[in-house]
């Protein structure tokens, strides 16, 4: 073998461990400072039955936090809740929350029958009739619609037996 | 180390963009600030890169020099040994409080081997060689010079950590450049504080050093050195490298012959003989010559033609197509005719060839050679030179009835023979001062030499006219006749 081809296969082997290096750094900091620092503060929380953090491929995107709800009484409350304990771990880190509930199709269907009123509401302000509508909607299959709204959010509880749906509608832009 | 292991530090450069290009950061800034400051390092360190670097051992291109492959200069090579015994036994110096020797110059013509003897002062003390000539230290800007010499020393100092070695050897060709006189120089202010440098670093050496340093400069105009340079503590010891003599013109051909083909019939003893004034460079151009001729024939081996040839290129250039006209070319063969016939009645077996082939520096020429290297000229000797050097003009108004300006230059000869003559106290004006002498006696005391030997050479070949005219004669016909044949021809017209 030349002298070319080894320094070639050299400089490869170097480019290919520091890969190897970096990505492990990388895989151990984000295990360390993200991961396990979240799921040890949002397990406490009650009512939060398990926690998926979905690390970002890219430094400039948000960290995926997925969290399964099992039945809450005061949603807004577990929210604000998590939210906080995300922001102490994560400091300035973006994120997005992701909640879930064990919603069934008739839930679902439910929701999509109040959402016309959300979208409504948002754009009318008519939030007294979103509640009443929701109320109504939600007696028709023998369920409970929570609904609570703060400056930020409408936040949607409906609860029909063990199964729970639980969604978030941002008032100035959806995502959040 | 940076440089031996370059690959792998490009393998890790790329990783590492790789990974910050994956993990979404943009490195375009990053590279246009990396490749800004490679540019800067660069273009200062391209500054020093003229200075040429070699270490021994360090290239493989780079043939080993020793002392034994230098041919000839036998008391440079003992006086500068014996310098260099200073840097090879360090311990004994310091015990005996010997202060270390920081420079030494060499002294020379061109072509006498002082770069192949600061090669081999590295080799013989196991030094790294630095090699840097005056004129890379000129610049118009004031501090570059200085600058220059600095890294100079710096980059020897690393050199010699990087191979491991406790000494270097810095070789500054046409010193003369660097440390001529000060304040001579126009651009003066930076000329001197180059010089300054220079001298301040030679100060700065010290036995203490972990790393040796010796300067070797070598010039071949030691008088325009500034004496600072020249006093001790500076360049110590001042080696003359002066031009081979016979013993040595015999070690330098069979060094530069020892890997051609030769002839039996080449003899390097009379090549020496025939090559009285050649330098060291002259003497391998003449083996090289010889073998490009030996070549230039499809001939398998070098033969003493060839070498009499070659000789006679790299003594009187290349052999021109230029054809002078009948009448010119038999004044040419009267001429030299002359030269020759002159040159064998008064110093016998002294011509080596008769030539009436232009080259590009003479339109024909007699070679010389003599038994033994001279170097005292008794009256009767330089009366007989400048016989043989008139002789030319004075056949050419015996045979053709006119003198010609070919003979401007054996004038000039004539004349510089003459001088030698008053100089040297032989002339009827004895001993003289040469700086009080009067132009005008000077030039009247030249004028009865040169009218003096002018009779006496006419009556020479007066008497002989049979012989240069048959010489000349010969000569067109031929137009080259050897040492060998033109003294066949005296003696056949003689008998």
């Amino acid at each position: 073998m030349n002298i070319k081809a080894t320094k070639m296969i050299r400089g490869f082997l170097a480019f290919i461990a520091t890969l190897l290096i970096l990505y492990g750094v990388q895989f151990l900091w984000q295990n360390y400072s993200i991961t396990m620092p979240l799921n040890k503060e949002l397990v406490t929380i009650p009512g939060i039955q398990n926690v998926i953090v979905q690390k970002p491929a890219k430094i400039n995107e948000p960290i995926n936090i997925s969290i399964s709800l099992s039945s809450v009484s005061n949603f807004p409350k577990t929210y604000t809740e998590i939210n906080e304990k995300i922001v102490q771990t994560l400091k300035d880190k973006t994120y997005v929350i992701n909640i879930k509930g064990n919603e069934n199709e008739e839930l679902e269907n439910l929701y999509s029958a109040i959402s016309l009123y959300v979208e409504k509401s948002l754009i009318d302000g008519s939030f007294p009739t979103l509640v009443e509508k929701s109320h109504e909607l939600a007696n028709t299959i023998d369920s409970v619609a929570n609904i609570s709204i703060d400056d930020e959010y409408i936040y949607i509880h409906i609860a029909k037996g063990n199964n729970n749906l639980y969604k978030l509608v941002s008032r100035q832009s959806r995502g959040r | 180390m940076i440089m031996k292991h370059k690959e792998i530090i490009i393998g890790l450069a790329s990783g590492v963009s790789a990974f910050l290009v994956m993990i979404g950061i943009n490195i375009l800034p990053l590279i246009f600030f990396a490749g800004f400051t490679a540019a800067i390092y660069f273009i200062s360190s391209g500054q020093l890169a003229r200075v040429k670097h070699i270490s021994v051992g360090e290239s493989k291109k780079e043939r080993l020099i020793s002392f034994d492959d230098i041919g000839g200069q036998e008391v440079a090579k003992n006086e500068l040994c014996e310098a260099l015994e200073f840097i090879k036994s360090n311990d004994i110096i310091k015990s005996m409080g010997i202060r270390p020797l920081k420079g030494i110059l060499l002294n020379g013509p061109p072509g006498t081997g002082k770069t192949l003897l600061a090669k081999a002062a590295a080799q013989h003390t196991n030094s790294v060689f630095l090699s840097a000539s005056g004129s890379e230290f000129v610049e118009m800007y004031v501090g570059v010079g200085a600058k220059r010499v600095r890294q100079l020393f710096d980059q020897a100092r690393q050199a010699a950590r990087k191979h491991n070695k406790h000494s270097a050897v810095i070789f500054i060709d046409e010193i003369e450049v660097l440390g001529g006189k000060r304040g001579q120089n126009h651009s003066h202010q930076e000329h001197d504080q180059t010089l300054n440098e220079l001298l301040v670093q030679m100060d700065g050496i010290s036995s203490d050093d972990d790393i040796k340093i010796l300067i070797i400069g070598a010039t071949n105009r030691s008088d325009l050195l500034d004496s600072a340079l020249l006093r001790p503590g500076r360049f110590d010891r001042i080696v003359k490298v002066d031009l081979p003599d016979k013993k040595g013109r015999v070690h330098i051909l069979k060094l530069h012959t020892r890997n051609k083909p030769l002839s039996p019939d080449v003899d390097i003893e009379s090549l020496a003989k025939d090559t009285f004034g050649f330098s060291g460079a002259q003497l391998e151009s003449v083996a090289n010559e010889a073998a490009i001729l030996a070549m230039r024939e499809n001939s398998q081996l070098i033969t003493s033609v060839h070498f009499k040839n070659a000789i006679e290129k790299v003594m009187m250039g290349e052999k021109l197509d230029r054809l002078p006209s009948a009448d010119e070319k038999k004044r040419i063969a009267v001429h030299e005719s002359g030269h020759a016939l002159a040159g064998e009645l008064l110093f016998p077996d002294s011509v080596a060839s008769v030539n009436v082939a232009s080259r590009s520096n003479a339109l024909g020429y007699v070679r010389n050679t003599q038994e033994d290297d001279m170097f005292l000229y008794t009256y009767d000797y330089l009366k007989g030179r400048i016989a043989v050097s008139l002789a030319g003009t004075i056949a050419e108004e015996i045979l053709i009835g006119s003198r010609s300006t070919g003979a401007s230059s054996d004038f000039q000869h004539a004349s510089d023979l003459a001088r030698h003559i008053i100089y040297g106290g032989m002339s009827e004006l004895g001993i003289i001062s040469t700086e009080d002498l009067p132009k005008d006696k000077l030039h009247a005391t030249l004028s009865s030499i040169l009218q003096d030997v002018e009779k006496s050479t006419i009556e020479l070949l007066n008497d002989n006219i049979e012989t240069l005219q048959t010489i000349a004669n010969e000569l067109l016909d031929k137009e080259t006749l050897s040492g060998d044949e033109l003294r066949a021809l005296i003696k056949l017209k003689a008998a």
